[in-house]
């Protein structure tokens, strides 16, 4: 049964050889969402929220949280006590359970694709085969999630949001898609182990440096997901100075908290993509078969430092560039996005036919 | 337009409280999806009625209230309301506190400015611009907090002169500011002016041509930054300003059109440079003597009428008073250049997206309170 069910759920097979009694495969399930969700997944997305509240105010010259506890460490978990005390309002006119229950269903959706990531060997909650395309689809749901909960607030500012949300997904999803065949070509599948395990530890054994292409591809990627997390510069849909936040002013309490929550899920989620499918992953530079299960603990955190990496530099471009507007973004996209990562993509085919298959690193 | 028009349009109202706005001022705006139909600024959130107020006060007692009319460049007010009624009554204002009131109506310019620009990128969503501009002002307000012991409604310029001599230590304060902030617009250049972004938000965005920047009664950098090159500090020198070098930048369309919100912005930048360099001339060449002459306990102008302008921060701001010869004046009036900037809206905010409604009112830097008064 532990190898039926480690072929879907990795992490739960691994929760169960941990203990000696067999329990049904349901309740490993459960016990291993209950600890991808608690101990993976929440302590490094509070880490981001404190990170991009320190980062920025490095940025801007201020001091940031330094209130709650040393160096203000527990901010977030003040806030989320706060917010949860908060009252809970709407607009008078709001469709109920849609814009009660939209931003969540969001959530739901950025977790399902989380959820595909390796974060260790052994430490996926689900091993799909067209991982990938579920991360995608994903993607575009929780954006038609977000596009529900804006609209039935109904208020002008939100329902302008809730246009611009649809509008971004012609922005982002194309990008996306091309820029994600590089790493699907080189490791053969659309699993997402499968292209952790087509790459090494070392960088020079990352797809991003497979070939020339790559480069590109990994460019067209990054920015296709800064814009999909509506992240600043790309906050159209709820910027401060155009639409007073657009959807995200309707929503009071814990709703609004958890509209950051969902903040900061995806870019775990954006950084989570790019770090498994051109950065290596979770593999460690150099083989950790003597450590046994240590290993798995090694893995993680060198996954969690190389996604700090890429948060580093998000926090960075979002303190320091002005939004774009919706043509620029369109353009950026349409214009610079799509057309490097078709190259990219071609040029990682050709690669791959003229070199049998093996990338720059093969040939060190 | 017909009523099923009516019904594709959506109404906002932009203001009169909005989490980029500077101050209350309510927009109308109607749009077709993203693009702009139409908008209709309405004025008055802020009225105090501040020159109906003056008819009650004394001469000298109402120099606090002119703080209030544009309380981002006080010291500006303040001196066009005294050099209004000096010119009504007669008084000769001693040279030292000539160069003194060019001194902080200049300083006064840069705190002005450099929070113009920080509003206008915090309303394209680069807060960290802001931040820059309000390390460097909060110096400025440490300076006139100093010299006067306000930080924003200074009324330190007085009929006759200046409140107080300079404090000891303000001038090597001062010296020191200015040797501190040159290096530091470079940050700005690098942060915004040079900023690809930055360029593409502001580029032929709200062009506004010579002729109807005229027609308007625009002044100061919006007025420049179409191509216009007047400036009252050269035009009708006012303090001795005819003896300072100085350059009045105009616009050259840079990045996009003549005019655009680009323009705006960068004439601001080096107005900067310029109010610097006439900083450390009025440092250099302040003369000896008295800051004020001294008027008499129950001060009343004489019959008659005048008026005199300044170059405030947003433009010409005139004041013209009107006296029966009595302690209190029988009118005063304010000629605001942020009012004359509301003629154009009608015109500007059609046909372009709702996403920079904002860049345009940022750009051309209205203070609600100099428009309601």
């Amino acid at each position: 049964m532990s190898s039926e069910l480690g072929a879907i759920s990795p992490l739960a097979a691994y929760v169960g050889s941990f203990i000696d009694v067999s329990l049904p495969a349901w309740a490993l399930m459960v016990a291993a969402t209950a600890i991808y969700w608690f101990v993976l997944l929440l302590p490094p997305v509070a880490a981001m929220t404190y990170l991009d509240r320190k980062v920025g105010a490095d940025i801007q010259m201020r001091i940031g949280p330094n209130r709650v506890s040393a160096y203000g460490v527990f901010q977030a978990v003040s806030d989320a006590i706060k917010l949860f005390f908060k009252e809970d309002s709407g607009p008078d006119a709001q469709e109920g359970w849609l814009f009660r229950w939209g931003i969540v269903a969001a959530i739901v959706c950025v977790f399902t694709a989380i959820g595909n990531i390796p974060m260790g060997e052994n430490l996926a909650l689900s091993n799909l085969d067209s991982g990938v395309i579920v991360v995608l689809t994903s993607l575009c749901f929780s954006n038609l999630c977000i596009f529900w909960a804006a609209y039935s607030a109904k208020s002008q500012w939100s329902v302008l949001s809730s246009f611009r949300v649809i509008a971004m997904v012609t922005a982002y999803i194309v990008p996306i898609a091309i820029a994600i065949v590089p790493p699907i070509l080189i490791a053969g599948s659309p699993n997402l182990e499968a292209i952790v395990r087509a790459q090494g530890g070392m960088p020079w054994k990352w797809i991003l440096f497979h070939n020339p292409g790559t480069l590109f591809s990994f460019v067209a990627l990054f920015l296709a997901l800064q814009i999909w997390q509506a992240r600043a510069p790309f906050d159209h849909y709820r910027a401060q100075g155009e639409i007073a936040g657009g959807f995200t002013a309707e929503f009071s309490g814990m709703r609004r908290g958890l509209i950051t929550l969902l903040e900061y899920l995806s870019l775990m989620l954006a950084c989570m993509f790019i770090v498994t499918t051109y950065l290596g992953g979770w593999q460690f530079i150099v083989n950790l078969e003597s450590f046994g299960r240590a290993a798995n603990v090694v893995e993680f955190l060198w996954f969690l430092f190389k996604i700090f990496g890429l948060v580093f530099v998000s926090i960075w471009i979002r303190w320091s560039l002005p939004g774009l507007r919706a043509d620029q973004i369109v353009s950026l996209s349409w214009k610079i996005l799509v057309p490097i990562g078709l190259f990219g993509s071609t040029l990682t085919a050709i690669w791959l036919v003229v070199f049998k298959g093996r990338g720059i690193g093969d040939f060190l | 337009m017909t009523s099923f028009d009516n019904a594709q349009t959506l109404t906002f109202n932009v203001g009169p409280h909005h989490s980029a706005a500077i101050g209350p001022l309510r927009m109308k705006v109607r749009t077709d999806g993203e693009m702009v139909v139409s908008c209709e600024p309405d004025v008055g959130y802020l009225h105090r009625g501040i020159e109906k107020l003056a008819e009650r006060m004394t001469w000298t007692g109402f120099m606090p209230y002119t703080d209030r009319v544009d309380y981002l460049s006080a010291i500006h007010c303040n001196l066009a309301y005294a050099l209004a009624v000096e010119s009504l009554a007669g008084i000769a204002v001693p040279e030292r506190a000539q160069t003194i009131r060019v001194l902080v109506g200049e300083l006064n310019r840069l705190g002005s400015h450099l929070l113009a620009v920080g509003h206008l990128a915090n309303q394209l969503g680069a807060e960290t611009a802001l931040m820059y501009a309000l390390r460097d002002r909060e110096r400025i307000n440490n300076l006139f907090e100093m010299l006067c012991g306000a930080r924003l409604t200074y009324s330190y310029v007085r009929i006759g002169g200046v409140a107080a001599d300079v404090t000891e230590g303000f001038i090597e304060k001062t010296y020191e500011f200015v040797e501190y902030l040159m290096p530091k617009l470079k940050e700005y250049h690098d942060l915004l002016s040079n900023n690809r972004v930055f360029m593409g938000r502001l580029a032929h965005v709200g062009v506004i041509s010579p002729a109807t920047a005229i027609d308007c009664g625009l002044t100061g950098p919006t007025l420049r930054a179409s191509g216009v090159k007047y400036d009252t500090r050269k035009m009708q020198p006012y303090s001795g300003y005819q003896k300072f070098d100085f350059d009045v930048p105009v616009g050259k369309g840079e990045v996009g059109a003549v005019g655009d919100a680009f323009d705006r912005y960068i004439v601001r930048m080096r107005e900067l440079e310029q109010a610097v360099s006439i900083i450390k001339q009025a440092l250099d060449a302040l003369p000896e003597g008295q800051f004020s002459t001294a008027l008499p306990r129950l001060f009343k102008a004489p019959k008659g009428e005048a008026y005199a302008a300044v170059e405030s921060p947003r433009g010409t701001l005139g004041v013209y008073v009107s006296s029966s010869g009595e302690k209190n004046p029988a009118r005063v009036k304010f000629r605001t250049p942020s009012f004359a900037a509301l003629n154009l809206f009608p015109d500007l905010f059609k046909n372009i997206p709702l996403s920079d409604v904002g860049t345009i009112v940022g750009s051309l830097d209205i203070m609600v309170s100099e428009v309601d008064r």
